[in-house]
C-alpha cells in the first residue's frame, strides 16, 4: 500500500471512499515496511510515508493484547518469518483476514502443510478492480 | 479476545444497532457491537490527504522490494541460525 500500487488500491480507494472495510497492522509489520522502503527510496521518503500512513488514522494499529505471544506461537511451530508471523497473529487477534503482498514460497508451503485458522490472502492474487468482499 | 461490559443508554444502542445494521448490508458479514465501535473509532480524526501521500505511487520496480524483504528476512534468520548455533 506505502508503494501505491494497482494492487494495493483494491484496500486503499475503498478506505478512502467511506468503505465498512477496517484495517489493521501492527509496529513490527510498520517496522519491517519502514526498512525495506528505506533502503529502496531512502530515510526521509520511508520515514515520511510510514509516518503520514500512521497519522492518517486509516489503519488501526494492534499491538495491545497478547499479539506478542500469538505471533510468538506461529514462529515456534511453523518455519515463517516474524513479520509474517505478526501478520496472521494480528488477524487472529483482530478477526480479520491476513492479507500478505507476495505469495511467498515458505508462506505457500505452511498453508499445504497445516491449514492457518485465519483467512490468508494475497494481493498479487486479487483482481485489480472492484472491492474486496 | 478479552472483552469486557460497557453500560451505554437504550437510545444509544438503538442508533449502534443501525450502524451495524449498515455495516452488515455494506459487507455482507455479521457485525456485533464490537464491529460498530471499531468502525466509529476508525473513522475519528481521519486525515484524508495524509492517507493520500502515504499510499503515493513510487517509482519503484515491485521486484526489487520483494528483494529487499527476502534479503532482510534472510539477514534474521542468519542471524538466528548462528545464535541458536552457539
Amino acid at each position: 500500500m506505502l508503494l501505491g500500487t494497482p494492487g494495493s488500491r483494491i484496500i486503499s480507494d475503498p478506505l478512502l471512499l467511506g468503505s465498512p472495510i477496517i484495517a489493521y497492522t501492527c509496529h513490527f509489520n510498520l517496522s519491517e515496511a519502514e526498512y525495506v522502503l528505506c533502503r529502496l527510496l531512502g530515510r526521509t521518503q520511508a520515514r515520511s510515508k510510514v509516518d503520514n500512513l500512521v497519522r492518517s488514522n486509516y489503519i488501526n494499529l494492534t499491538d495491545a493484547g497478547r499479539l506478542y505471544a500469538n505471533a510468538a506461537e506461529i514462529k515456534f511451530e511453523r518455519s515463517l518469518a516474524l513479520g509474517e508471523c505478526y501478520t496472521v497473529a494480528n488477524a487472529k487477534v483482530t478477526g480479520s483476514i491476513a492479507l500478505f503482498a507476495f505469495q511467498e514460497e515458505e508462506l505457500k508451503s505452511e498453508m499445504e502443510r497445516k491449514p492457518f485458522d485465519v483467512e490468508i490472502l494475497f494481493i498479487e492474487g486479487l483482481p485489480r478492480t472492484g472491492s474486496p468482499s | 479476545m478479552r472483552t469486557t461490559t460497557i453500560s451505554i443508554s437504550e437510545d444509544l444502542r438503538k442508533q449502534l444497532l443501525k450502524v451495524a445494521a449498515e455495516l452488515q448490508a455494506k459487507s455482507g458479514e455479521t457485525a456485533d457491537y464490537d464491529d460498530v465501535v471499531r468502525y466509529l473509532l476508525s473513522r475519528v480524526a481521519r486525515d484524508e490527504q495524509l492517507f493520500k501521500q502515504a499510499c503515493a505511487p513510487v517509482n519503484v520496480d515491485l521486484s526489487r522490494v520483494r528483494a529487499e524483504l527476502r534479503k532482510g528476512r534472510a539477514e534474521d534468520q542468519g542471524r538466528e541460525e548462528a545464535f541458536e548455533a552457539k
